[in-house]
């Protein structure tokens, strides 16, 4: 990796009387881009301006027409897409990569479709029904697809979801209900996604999407917890939540040390030293407690490292 | 091409190449590589080492205002020279990541601390930025470390801006700052093997001062108008909007003859009239847009030089400042649609006359 090679020809270069001329060499050799890189690249570059430029201009040439076109008009336009973009995802001439990413294209297209119907009939819909709607209509596309990427779309809109309906319907939930929620919801997705990755053979998991809903997991379970401890009373239903968190991050924990995996462990601790920080400002008082903070990152946190360092070290001697 | 390339090797090319006069220093060689080799890590551990550098030194910052530190600016003086002593000694002393964050973010707190406590005892912006590239030169004197270094550059950088504004800030002014940092930019980058082989000591600071660079030079080209707000309008000015964009273009035509040198040895004069005049052409409309020739400096300069990370700035500042050009021309929706889709069937056009041309030369 040309990293690799810079560093090397930069750490050789201080210790030795290398000239410049055969530095120079040695970087447009190893480091710099060369013939069939500079091809690439410009074709890459000239290619995608060419077609933003052009998709841009046909855009705003109807952003500017809108207002006069019929309600027919728009809504058979966007229909029209969808019905081109689902045909080229059936024509087994197209690559793979092609059909997945133009069947993203059309999912986000049913998203448009419904905002357009929304705003020419005033349907007066709250925002989340129309996530909602949206989401249901893509499920198929998003479990036939194979394609992460458009997986993590749904995610997306199935999280919005739940975010509008706790803002606009359910507002007298407890501020902390919609994050539980929400860190269930993640959990059952990474559960999912974890099985599918272990059991079923045709799908590949790539290892980003399994990270991103961990980190979303984590981050709603966070978030709960801290809201969860600054409310001025508790429900019962409280310790549910402290069970089945408490279970998740020791299963993540467990995983994270049988599968040498050292992602899960990172953000259970990055989690946990948060919950534990805001702990202690919650029971302190004003003056110690931010030392109290202070003492017990600074030590958790090199602590951990040191940790998770030595973990690390032990699994690649093995 | 760009294979890699292992130490042992490249000791015996560099010997060969020099024919003799090639001396090395093995075992500080060999001492530097264990060290890397032992600092090599994770990126989700790296990352929660700079997490746990800031929040404690924060939670340490708050416990410092509860104290009542901020009545008294010499206190706040005194701890903000201690905090950045504290960091270059740690930077110094410890090569571990988890320190690392901690001088990070105890330089920065006393930097914002120094520069607190000198404005409310009454000194001129213009001296406390100048106290402040004292201080970046005296930190770039001690410490070797990337992150440290590069904010000594940013700060450099920025308190220089900082300077031009407060004493003399007019839109010549900084046009003529743009100016100088694009030379520098392009004179830093593009002699890379030159400055290295020049002074060894100091190479661990090319990349910092490389990615400071870019960094600044965004910036400014993005937002350095902005600072406008802050400058004296009676002062006259000479308008000189068109300087910027003519030497960033005069940038990119060499930057375009090292990159076609690469693929023709030689060109005949219709070529270099072609490719030359083709490129003045394109460039024509950023003539007083300096921020749309600039960012795509910073991307072919990147890719030149194979530096990732100032790729992708340099990409979403190109992307950014066409959305910006578009957005602030004056003209109808409708024309701007057309010139839009004029614009991007040309591209198309360059982009199937440039795959036919290297198909047809393959072929050959």
């Amino acid at each position: 990796m040309t990293n690799n090679n810079r560093d090397t020809i930069y750490r050789v270069n201080e210790h030795s009387s290398v000239s410049e001329k055969t530095l120079n060499s040695a970087l447009t050799d190893y480091v710099y881009a060369g013939k069939k890189e500079w091809s690439w690249f410009i074709k890459l570059l000239v290619l995608s301006l060419g077609a933003c430029f052009t998709v841009a201009g046909i855009l705003f040439f109807f952003a500017y027409n809108w207002t006069e076109l019929h309600k027919f008009a728009k809504l058979g336009l966007i229909q029209g897409l969808l019905i081109c973009a689902i045909s080229i995802t059936l024509i087994p001439s197209f690559s793979k990569t092609i059909k997945s990413i133009v069947l993203a294209a059309a999912s986000m297209l049913v998203g448009v479709l419904f905002a357009v119907f929304g705003q020419i009939y005033q349907t007066g819909a709250n925002a989340y029904d129309f996530f909602l709607g949206w989401s249901i209509f893509i499920f198929l596309w998003v479990l036939i697809s194979n394609f992460p990427p458009l997986w993590l779309i749904f995610v997306v809109l199935v999280e919005t979801t739940v975010h509008l309906y706790a803002e606009q319907v359910a507002y007298y939930w407890e501020e902390q209900t919609p994050f539980i929620i929400l860190f269930c919801l993640n959990v059952l997705f990474l559960a999912t996604t974890i099985y599918v990755k272990s059991r079923i053979k045709g799908i590949h998991v790539p290892i980003w999407f399994v990270n991103t809903l961990s980190i979303l997991a984590a981050i709603y379970g966070t978030a709960g917890a801290i809201s969860e401890l600054f409310q001025y009373h508790h429900d019962d239903r409280v310790y549910i939540f402290v069970y089945i968190a408490l279970v998740v991050y020791g299963l993540g924990v467990y995983f994270g040390l049988r599968k040498k995996n050292i992602f899960y462990l990172v953000v259970i601790a990055f989690s946990s030293i948060i919950i534990i920080s805001a702990i202690i400002i919650r029971a302190g008082g004003d003056f110690e407690m931010f030392f109290g903070v202070f003492i017990f990152s600074a030590l958790s946190v090199t602590g951990v490292i040191k940790g998770l360092l030595t973990l690390q070290k032990k699994w690649s001697n093995e | 091409m760009n294979k890699d390339i292992s130490t042992e090797e490249l000791i015996h090319q560099f010997s060969v190449a020099e024919d003799g006069s090639f001396t090395l220093r093995e075992d500080a060689l060999k001492d530097e590589i264990t060290e890397q080799a032992e600092n090599k890590t994770s990126i989700a551990i790296t990352i929660l080492s700079i997490f746990g550098g800031v929040f404690s030194t924060g939670a340490f910052l708050a416990f410092l205002f509860i104290t009542g530190i901020y009545e008294s600016e010499e206190a706040i003086l005194v701890s903000g020279i201690g905090l950045i002593g504290a960091s270059l000694w740690l930077n110094k002393a410890f090569n571990k990541i988890s320190i690392d964050a901690i001088g990070v973010t105890a330089y920065l707190i006393g930097l914002v601390m120094i520069g607190f406590s000198f404005a409310e005892m009454g000194l001129l912006p213009f001296h406390v930025f100048m106290i402040f590239i004292v201080l970046a030169f005296v930190s770039l004197a001690i410490i070797r470390t990337f992150v440290l270094s590069l904010l000594s550059f940013l700060l450099i950088f920025g308190s220089s801006f900082g300077m031009v504004i407060e004493n003399a800030g007019t839109f010549t002014t900084i046009n003529i700052y743009m100016v100088v940092l694009v030379l520098l930019f392009a004179g830093v980058s593009l002699n890379e093997s030159t400055i290295l082989a020049h002074a060894k000591k100091l190479s661990k600071l090319y990349q910092p001062l490389y990615l400071a660079l870019v960094v600044s030079l965004t910036s400014l080209l993005l937002v350095g108008f902005t600072a406008i707000n802050y400058v004296d309008y009676e002062a006259s000015t000479v308008d000189v909007s068109w300087l910027p964009s003519i030497i960033i273009s005069m940038a990119i035509l060499y930057v375009t003859f090292k990159i076609t040198s690469i693929f023709f040895v030689e060109l005949s004069q219709l070529q270099q009239i072609f490719i030359y005049g083709g490129t003045i052409l394109i460039l024509a409309p950023t003539l007083f847009a300096p921020s749309l020739s600039g960012t795509l400096l910073i991307v072919l300069i990147s890719y030149y030089v194979n530096n990732k990370v100032s790729l992708v700035i340099g990409l979403l500042a190109f992307i950014y400042s066409i959305f910006q050009f578009y957005y602030y021309l004056g003209y109808t929706l409708l024309f701007k649609s057309i010139l839009l889709f004029v614009t991007g069937i040309l591209f198309l056009l360059v982009y199937f006359v440039f795959t036919f041309k290297s198909t047809s030369n393959e072929k050959i």
